[in-house]
């Protein structure tokens, strides 16, 4: 009775069926890949793998906050620059009146515009780009410079008043040049350089430094304490705050010199610190680019991961939708395969 | 006398063929049933024209205990898949912001962002809530991994709960067999229901049966410890309804031995208990170690230190362990615990401006050079290389040595789902096992209608032919019997 190749009929009946559960499944998945155009379970199918998709995307989005902060830096640096551009065209402009004039109508004719040209530098110092005082290096948050000329009186007009009385007691009208020589050092070593800058800027000495990209780092502001600044608003103090048509010609010709020198010099620093913040722009451009392509890289490489080619979960939806028809034809086939219906 | 002896033959093959077709009706009906085997009716001749039918039944030993241990090994894949597949769920799709290494990521990114830009309020909020989003989904993942070892705790118990069932119905069926088979009558269908019980318990744990003298049947363990011995034993466990971090839960004990847990001498290596157990006292133990270890990382990478007078210890910055500013000791349950500072969260009254400063802790522990100024990113920078700098690992978590906090919780996302790649693997390929063994058996002892309908046909002919036989003796009986009158 018992023969090769015997059978029971369970087996036979559920034979075509076995597999239709796992199929519809496959075909659920399938369908839903192509959807999604992902894997339908990438746990599953990237297993351990999705450590490096995870990380794929942090870096993904450590560069998206990046660039977004890199613009934030960007327009700083913009303002920046057109602020400082602004501040030189004045300085090379005081300095042609300077030389242009003749030496006995000099004092009076810079007096008013050194007042002028100071009362711009100070605006341009205070410059703010979205509630931020971009000359304000680490203190954005309040203005760097109060204006020289107002009332009450600024700090630093008390001070330049009071260096003026205390070097010339007895008035200024028999100054020699050695004198005011000796003056303006003075009153360079104790209100331009080193503490007394303070009276008239509350900028933090710590410009910004931003980081641009996942491993550099780059300067992106410029304090109002840097020296240019510094010279320029000494000069521009000489020429509009020690009422310079009070002193005799000769006093007036050291002043003159002392003015164009730091006049001279602000400029060459002004170029430099344009210049530094220009390679500081350039960077942000180049770390831009470069995240950019990082960024297509990264996604490129999560797509290579949890993407699915809709083509071929297609194909693989018309095999499975075959499979799963044939099946269900074998299945009713095998219903009316029953040696009962040949027997009467 | 010939006539009567012919007779005699005659009856006795309609009793046999009526017998036979009994037991082939059995067959079909059964024909369905996969604990079903099939009964052989055999014809055995007893001289003197006599024949009786010797009922058996079609079985395989070999491939039987194939399927058991198929079965075992199965329903162990099984179990633990399924725990690996709801701890996978905190992790979710990488495209998901809401698993740990996605919070790590946009932590780190809004972070870095405040860092740029320390002046802006917006990102230094940012940047505190994509910290409490971090923090939530620890807890979130920690309060998983205890909710999946409760659930596994309540699968256990109902799991032993069954094996007891079990074992009662494999006693009865047991004491069936050896009655029957002590008084020579058909035990057939009591070894079919024996068969089906063990069947059951296999699926439940790993079990070896011994056929003894008598047709009498022991059970152990896949471990060797003793099931059913000429009675069952009993199997008791103690369920733990919640769990708390770190915790361990009961053991199942059979007969006074524990099969399951580490102290286990002889632990249970198959079947859903064995799986079960295994989930909830390793793989989930594990995972949750590895939360533990990242919101124990994420603690120490935000504290602050005393820089002003007495230094009076480092305390916790960003993050803290939910209750105490005091660094924790030890890292057990601090995933369920870590939360943001409220000094510092702006919905519980906190200031933002303290994450650009430092001193959540009190002015003590302000960073000396932050002064007031409102662009100074020196603080959020040191946090930013905190976080994303190497710290080491206790290699026992499995996930490596040195890496950064980040790197860590992609791998522990890696981990998990490695885990539930290879559990979904071997369990597809177990339950292939599975169905090919019961296929084999059930093609040695199931039934097939065709066979059983023309071996019906085939013992109609001879039901027949034995009642023609009858008829004619009787005719020839009544022609002798006419020829006397």
């Amino acid at each position: 009775m018992m023969t090769t190749g015997f059978i029971s009929s369970l087996n036979l009946w559920n034979a075509p069926r076995t597999g239709a559960a796992r199929l519809q499944g496959e075909l659920a998945d399938a369908t839903r890949e192509i959807a999604t155009g992902r894997h339908a379970d990438v746990g599953a199918t990237l297993g351990g793998t999705v450590a490096q998709a995870f990380g794929l995307r942090r870096q993904g989005a450590v560069l998206a906050a990046l660039t977004q902060s890199n613009a934030a830096a960007s327009l700083r640096l913009d303002t920046t620059q057109g602020a400082l551009k602004a501040i030189q065209a004045d300085a090379d402009a005081m300095l042609k009146e300077l030389t242009g004039l003749p030496a006995d109508k000099r004092a009076a004719a810079i007096s008013s515009t050194s007042a002028a040209r100071l009362a711009s530098l100070t605006s341009a110092l205070n410059t703010s780009v979205g509630g931020q005082f971009v000359f304000g290096g680490t203190d954005s948050g309040t203005a760097p410079l109060t204006a020289y000329e107002g009332s009450p009186a600024s700090p630093a007009r008390t001070a330049v008043q009071d260096a003026l009385a205390a070097a010339f007691p007895s008035g200024t009208a028999n100054v020699t040049a050695s004198q005011m020589t000796a003056f303006l050092d003075n009153l360079h070593a104790s209100l331009f350089d080193g503490t007394g800058w303070s009276r008239f800027s509350g900028a933090s000495n710590r410009t910004l430094d931003s980081r641009i990209s996942l491993t550099e780092t780059a300067t992106t502001s410029a304090s109002a304490n840097a020296a240019p600044l510094r010279d320029l608003a000494m000069a521009y103090v000489i020429g509009s705050g020690i009422g310079l048509s009070g002193f005799p010609a000769e006093a007036q010709a050291a002043a003159a010199a002392r003015m164009s020198d730091l006049l001279g010099s602000a400029s060459r620093g002004l170029v430099q610190m344009q210049a530094d913040l220009g390679i500081s722009q350039s960077r942000i451009a180049e770390a831009n680019a470069r995240m950019e392509k990082q960024a297509a890289l990264f996604t490129g490489r999560i797509d290579a991961l949890e993407s699915v080619d809709p083509a071929e979960a297609k194909s693989r939806v018309d095999a499975l939708t075959t499979q799963i028809q044939m099946s269900y034809g074998l299945t009713s086939q095998l219903r009316s395969l029953s040696l009962i219906n040949y027997v009467s | 006398m010939g006539l009567s002896l012919a007779l005699n033959t005659a009856r006795a093959s309609l009793a046999a063929s009526s017998n036979q077709i009994a037991v082939s009706a059995r067959n079909v009906a059964g024909a369905s049933d996969p604990g079903y085997s099939r009964k052989i009716a055999a014809l055995v001749t007893t001289g003197a024209g006599g024949a009786v039918v010797n009922i058996t039944r079609a079985t395989d030993a070999a491939l039987y205990a194939r399927t058991l241990s198929a079965s075992s090994s199965a329903a162990y894949g099984d179990a633990v898949l399924t725990g690996l597949t709801t701890l996978a769920r905190t992790v979710g799709d990488t495209d998901d912001a809401s698993s740990p290494a996605a919070r790590f990521a946009g932590f780190e990114a809004a972070l870095q962002a405040a860092a740029n830009q320390p002046d802006s309020t917006d990102l230094a909020r940012a940047a505190v809530e994509a910290a409490k989003a971090l923090a939530g989904s620890l807890n979130d993942a920690a309060g998983a991994v205890q909710a999946a070892r409760a659930e596994a705790d309540a699968g256990m118990q109902a799991s032993v709960a069954r094996i007891n069932d079990l074992l009662g119905q494999f006693d009865r069926a047991n004491a069936a067999v050896t009655r029957g088979l002590a008084f020579g009558a058909d035990a057939t269908d009591a070894l079919d229901d024996r068969d089906r019980a063990l069947t059951a318990l296999s699926a439940e744990i790993g079990v070896t049966a011994v056929v003894r003298e008598g047709g009498d049947v022991a059970l152990y363990t896949d471990s060797g410890v003793p099931l059913y011995d000429r009675g069952a034993r009993s199997v008791r466990f103690t369920p733990t309804a919640t769990y708390a971090p770190g915790g361990t839960g009961g053991v199942v004990v059979i007969d006074n031995v524990p099969v399951t847990g580490p102290n286990s001498p002889m632990p249970v290596a198959s079947g859903r208990l064995a799986g079960l157990a295994a989930f909830r006292d390793t793989i989930a133990p594990a995972y949750e170690a590895q939360l533990d270890a990242m919101a124990g990382g994420l603690i120490e990478a935000f504290a602050e230190t005393d820089a002003i007078g007495f230094d009076s210890g480092p305390r916790a910055g960003l993050f803290t362990d939910g209750t105490s500013a005091l660094l924790p000791g030890d890292r057990l349950g601090l995933a369920r615990r870590i939360a943001v500072n409220a000094a510092v969260d702006p919905a519980k009254g906190g200031q933002l401006p303290l994450l650009r400063t430092g001193g959540l802790n009190g002015t003590d522990y302000r960073d000396l050079a932050a002064g007031t100024d409102a662009s100074y990113a020196g603080r959020l920078r040191t946090l930013v290389s905190n976080l994303t700098a190497a710290q080491s690992f206790d290699p026992a978590l499995g996930l490596g040595t040195a890496q950064s906090l980040a790197d860590f919780a992609e791998n522990s996302a890696g981990w998990i789902e490695g885990k539930r790649k290879d559990a979904s693997e071997a369990a597809a390929y177990q339950k292939t096992l599975l169905s090919r063994a019961n296929e084999a058996l059930s093609n040695v002892a199931g039934v097939n209608g065709d066979d059983e309908t023309a071996l019906t046909l085939q013992l109609e002919r001879s039901y027949t032919a034995s009642a023609k036989i009858i008829s004619v003796i009787n005719d020839l009986l009544k022609t002798l019997l006419d020829t006397v009158r």
